[in-house]
């Protein structure tokens, strides 16, 4: 998870923070907050690629995930490029926490994205997830705004 | 220097943690001002400085980390003097 903390960032926006597990969603009711609770569900287009390399006389093993990584003969690949999904959520749920006194249209910072949103992609084809993002209520929901073009491969912090 | 953008930590060959790329606005580099002697930009949301990465080697960053640990870092994932690792 992001490391924000506080009801607000610098520039006045109220931070909405995520519930991962049940324990912590229950917590969070009890202490006042209304839990929005939507199903982790991994995307498709958010994926990264492994490669495994053995070194054919010590036995000593490589794990890549960068095409740049040099190999020369004495290495065999043992494991060919392949793809994966990289991140792991403890529950299959997550909750949003709304304050009570959350109004609709307020612009807000989600600290921890629960929906699966690809946020940098690389060159060589791995696609990252968004963490966080402004968003806008609308009463019902979190409206996310962001926008892929900017960016895209740039991260800052 | 290594990059693994799922953690989003930035680290020398060796494995020492340079800086954790954390920051959680979606800030555009390119409209970003530059700071008076050029060296790095400054953020619209919270006035740090931000250090541009591409042509700085894994020491001359830790010691602009040492020196100032609210200073931040822009990497490109696509950036020469930066390998992606996943571990």
């Amino acid at each position: 998870m992001i490391s924000i903390k506080g009801e607000f960032t610098d520039s006045g926006l109220r931070i909405i923070y995520t519930a991962r597990n049940s324990k912590e969603i229950r917590k969070a009711f009890q202490s006042g907050f209304y839990p929005l609770v939507k199903k982790v569900i991994p995307s498709t287009e958010i994926f990264t690629k492994y490669a495994v390399f053995q070194h054919k006389e010590t036995g000593e093993v490589d794990f890549t995930s960068d095409y740049r990584s040099n190999h020369d003969e004495f290495w065999e690949q043992v494991i060919p490029w392949t793809n994966y999904y990289p991140y792991n959520f403890e529950s299959p749920y997550a909750a949003y926490l709304l304050p009570k006194d959350l109004k609709v249209g307020e612009r807000v910072l989600l600290a921890d994205l629960i929906e699966d949103i690809v946020g940098s992609r690389w060159n060589q084809g791995s696609n990252y997830r968004l963490e966080s993002c402004e968003a806008v209520w609308n009463g019902q929901d979190f409206e996310i705004d962001f926008d892929l073009k900017k960016d895209t491969s740039v991260m800052m912090g | 220097m290594f990059l693994n953008p799922i953690k989003k930590s930035l680290f020398t060959e060796s494995g020492e943690l340079i800086k954790k790329l954390d920051c959680p606005f979606q800030i555009e580099w390119s409209s970003l001002a530059a700071s008076k002697d050029g060296k790095s930009r400054v953020c619209s949301v919270c006035d740090h400085s931000i250090v541009d990465t591409s042509k700085l080697t894994e020491q001359e960053l830790l010691n602009i980390i040492k020196k100032n640990p609210d200073a931040c870092l822009k990497v490109d994932l696509n950036q020469e003097n930066i390998r992606i690792t996943n571990e």
